[in-house]
């Protein structure tokens, strides 16, 4: 005879498998519980959130950052107006955990690095809000991978597939081509008004350049990647033969300083500024909006490589990912100062 | 030597904005004289300084530089008529003796200059004058604070004003360089400094002042010859115990408490 | 042995001087320098080699710029340590540093071009001392000097907290980093045209300060004594925090927040030359500019990338403290 303590246990444990849905392994190897039928996802911070809009934007629950008045007209109607809720990836923590309840996201995601640091804020937010709460990496080579991954746990994975085929097609790409390219260029990549913080070589900041076939000048030596400030001294020691920028205030005044002028990339009128619409195409954030740049930045290193028109290919990449068409004057804007010849430089 | 000068006080109020500490208050001070502030503390004598040096603004009355009202005059003008010699304290820097006595220089000097060797010379001679000469390239902040008062002293001097104010210049010092100290301002009085010196010992008001003004309860109580002023009914009342005044075999007068006089032998 | 020292000092600066010219990441060579000099003089060699133009636009510019900053902020400091009577006082005791922070940490927030960085960073700065001043007006009837330094640790305080809300605010991929960096302070984007209007206005803070050398070390004996003394304390005081504060805030808009320097440069020269402030105050601006240029060439040698200058002179001023509390003086200096 099963007792009655028993009996209410067997039928918890019966309601509680049927509601469960679904296991899914994150990328810090914790096995955690998701919802069958995922409708309403945040992301944890600005990465984050570039993959969710570009995999499912009909998903999202809101912005870590609400998008800026220049780049609403490049992001769909509906995801345009979604309220702003915060970051929760630890770096400038910005979201009330009480907002994050008042969304009720069946999920929430963070795209990046994947540190012990992380993970244990991951397991706490999941601890407080019962919100599953998942680790997907970031790292560039890992990106298709992820992406699928990603679309799995949301349903979405057949437009999934679409994507990371297209990272996929565009790696392989440039990676072909590159292989008998005669000499490396040499980038520097400037940013800040005065143009004198760079990433430096193997950092998030800067592994798209890399990637497309630069060397990036600012050698790591000691220490860790990430950003650093260099004189113009030491600029001029590197002789960088091109300089990227997505510094407005930078690519306007380096002209006019004698100093800069003595830079090779700046006598060979190679200064280029990153299109920044509607996410960054080197970094800000360092998400798969980066793809673009990488084809981007192999025209500009190796445009004998790389002819095709980056206008077709931008209005491509802009329609897959972003699922909206841009008009020639929408991409006349996107693309200021980021040819060579063209407006700008 | 500057020009002879009075220093006069006229219905004077003094205290801080919204606190009255004391009014009424009348007197006056000319070449060779010894004014004595006596009364006990918190009688307001500190305050009366202040008001009398311009460091704070009467609340009513007048102060009167040879007749000129204070307020009108700026610190540079009052500074060569005034001389200030606060209690010998501890600077927070080590300045040397000289560089003290040379700051009393200050209101001589034209608003750009320092010092120069002629006011150097004059430093020097202050304090030969008062029998420290040698102490000149010393720490002040080293020396004893029976010398640190003389060169507060030496350094008023060199301000070369008429009229010295000394606030309480036997405090914490030991009993010689009381004596060395009083003995001083009783030379410069005969100098024909005019003087004005506060203190809380009835005694040394006895030893050097040629008028005694009793200040006590924020009142000017009695001004007048030190015989007159300085009995023992006085005393007894504003210090609010029993004093006896008698004459020395010398012919000096001391104030003593009244106790009973210890039995011989006992 | 009176001027024994500032020969001293004179020959350290003149060392640090050509030592600082010499070093750099960019290798520059005699040849360099000549034809710099050169063309200095109107000698015409043609189109300037990049050496030239590292040597007269680069490193020429850095390494006065070096000598500015740092004898601004040890004069700032030896000046508001005479003021308030306190060898503990730093030139930020008012507020300065931090105000100009805030300005250019705002300026930072809203995209400006370095020129909008720097104006809003040398306003700041005034407009800091300027509010700390309107509240010790405010509050008369108490000790003018402890409602000063009362008001300096309110405001910059509240100016720091601002600075946290900025911070916040801030794109974190994008302008959190400048604004670290600035924070901590740096010469390495320093150009001609900055010297060009920074140095007057050093020179226009140095002038009272100057001019009224005597009195100012009169003003550190109290304000009862040094009015006594025949010195208008209050107009002075004024125009000697004025003065103090437009050398800081002119440089701090250059260089960013460089903290110590004010702080153990007179302490130094204190014990060099005594507490005279005519001596002190030359003392100690040759020292600092001696300092600060030793202190750059280390942030721009030791790393490919540039180490900032806050963190060289804290790394070189805890220690120097420490050790001075051991000694455990009665008076200082």
């Amino acid at each position: 005879m099963i007792g009655r303590h028993a009996l209410v246990l067997m039928i918890m444990g019966l309601l509680s498998t049927a509601a469960a849905g679904r296991e899914a392994g994150d990328a810090t190897g914790r096995r955690i519980q998701v919802p069958d039928r995922v409708e309403r996802v945040m992301a944890a911070g600005p990465t984050a959130a570039v993959a969710l809009y570009v995999l499912a934007p009909d998903l999202m629950v809101g912005w870590p950052s609400a998008p800026r008045l220049n780049e609403r007209e490049f992001i769909r109607p509906g995801a345009r107006d979604l309220p702003e809720l915060g970051r929760l990836t630890g770096r400038g923590d910005t979201a009330n955990v009480e907002v994050v309840l008042k969304a009720r996201p069946d999920l929430i995601f963070d795209f990046g690095s994947v540190t012990p640091t992380f993970a244990s804020l991951a397991a706490r937010v999941q601890e407080q809000t019962g919100i599953p709460y998942l680790l997907i990496d970031g790292h560039l080579d890992h990106t298709a991978a992820s992406l699928r991954e990603l679309g799995r746990v949301l349903g979405v994975s057949a437009r999934a597939e679409a994507v990371a085929r297209y990272v996929e097609d565009t790696e392989r790409l440039i990676d072909e081509r590159l292989k008998d390219v005669p000499a490396r260029r040499r980038v520097y990549l400037a940013r800040e008004p005065n143009g004198l913080e760079t990433g430096l070589a193997g950092s998030i900041n800067t592994e798209i350049i890399e990637r497309a076939g630069g060397i990036n000048v600012a050698e790591r030596g000691s220490g860790r990647g990430g950003i650093a400030n260099v004189s113009i001294e030491q600029v001029l020691a590197w002789a960088p033969d091109t300089i990227i920028t997505w510094d407005a205030n930078f690519f306007a005044s380096y002209a006019a300083d004698p100093v800069w002028g003595a830079v090779p990339a700046v006598k060979a009128k190679r200064v280029f500024l990153a299109p920044r619409l509607p996410f960054g195409w080197i970094d800000a954030p360092p998400s798969i909006n980066r793809v673009i740049g990488l084809r981007w930045i192999a025209g500009l290193l190796y445009p004998e490589k790389f002819p095709e028109d980056i206008r077709a290919i931008a209005r491509e990449f802009i329609t897959l990912f972003y699922q909206i068409d841009v008009s020639d004057s929408q991409l006349d804007r996107i693309l200021a100062g980021a040819q060579p010849g063209g407006p700008g430089r | 030597m500057a020009a002879v000068m009075r220093l006069e006080a006229r219905d004077l109020s003094i205290g801080y904005r919204g606190h009255l500490v004391g009014s009424d208050i009348s007197l006056s001070l000319g070449p060779g004289e010894v004014l004595c502030l006596l009364g006990p503390n918190g009688a307001g004598k500190t305050t009366l300084f202040r008001t009398l040096l311009g460091l704070q603004p009467a609340l009513g009355g007048s102060v009167l530089i040879d007749g000129a009202p204070l307020a009108a005059l700026r610190p540079a003008e009052i500074a060569r008529h005034l001389a200030y010699v606060p209690q010998a304290h501890v600077t927070e820097f080590s300045y040397s003796v000289l560089d003290v006595v040379l700051m009393g220089r200050t209101a001589r000097l034209k608003p750009f200059s320092s010092p120069g060797a002629a006011d150097e010379r004059l430093a020097r001679e202050k304090l030969a004058g008062l029998g420290i000469a040698d102490l000149a390239a010393q720490d002040y902040t080293r020396v004893s604070g029976g010398q640190r008062q003389l060169a507060l002293i030496a350094r008023a001097l060199a301000q070369e004003a008429p009229i010295l104010v000394l606030d309480e210049p036997t405090a914490s010092l030991d009993f010689g360089n009381q004596a060395l100290v009083l003995g001083r301002i009783r030379d410069l009085a005969r100098q024909g400094f005019g003087i004005v010196l506060s203190t809380h010992d009835p005694d040394h008001a006895l030893l050097v002042s040629t008028r005694v003004a009793i200040i006590a309860d924020g009142a000017l109580r009695a001004i007048g010859s030190p015989d007159a002023v300085v009995t023992a009914e006085m005393l007894s009342a504003i210090y609010r115990t029993q004093v006896l005044v008698e004459e020395t075999p010398s012919g000096r007068r001391v104030c003593v408490p009244a106790w009973e006089a210890p039995a011989p032998g006992g | 042995m009176r001027h024994g020292v500032f020969v001293l000092l004179l020959g350290a600066l003149v060392a640090a001087l050509l030592l600082g010219l010499a070093v750099g990441p960019y290798p520059l060579g005699f040849a360099d320098v000549l034809h710099a000099a050169a063309r200095a003089v109107g000698v015409d060699n043609g189109a300037p080699t990049p050496g030239e133009i590292v040597f007269g636009r680069v490193r020429l510019p850095r390494v006065a710029a070096g000598m500015l900053v740092g004898a601004a902020l040890a004069g700032a400091g030896t000046t508001y340590q005479t003021l308030f009577r306190n060898p503990l006082v730093s030139p930020d005791i008012l507020g300065v540093a931090t105000g100009a922070g805030l300005g250019a940490v705002a300026g930072i927030l809203l995209s400006l071009p370095v020129a909008g960085i720097q104006g809003l960073a040398f306003l700041g700065g005034l407009a800091t001392v300027g509010l700390v001043y309107v509240i010790a007006a405010a509050l008369r009837g108490h000790d003018r000097t402890l409602v000063l330094v009362l008001g300096g640790v309110v405001v910059g305080a509240l100016a720091g907290a601002c600075i946290s809300l900025v911070k916040i605010l801030a794109d974190p991929y994008d302008q959190l980093p400048a604004i670290t960096f600035w924070l901590l302070g740096s010469l390495a984007s320093v150009k001609l045209a900055d010297l060009a209007t920074v140095a007057p206005l050093v020179l226009a803070g140095l002038v009272p300060l100057v001019l009224f050398r005597w009195r100012i070390g009169v003003l550190s004996l109290g304000d009862d004594e040094a009015r006594s003394l025949g010195v208008d304390v209050f107009r002075l005081r004024a125009l000697v925090i004025g003065a103090a504060t437009l050398m800081t805030a002119s440089v701090v808009a250059v260089s960013g927040v460089i903290g110590w320097v004010g702080l153990m440069i007179p302490h130094i020269a204190r014990m060099l030359v005594g507490p005279n402030f005519s001596r002190l105050l030359p003392a100690s601006m040759l020292l600092g500019a001696s300092f600060m240029l030793i202190v750059d060439m280390a942030a721009r040698s030791i790393a490919r990338v540039e180490t900032p200058l806050g963190i060289l002179t804290a790394v070189l001023g805890a220690p120097f403290f420490l050790w001075l509390l051991a000694r455990g003086r009665r008076t200082w200096g």
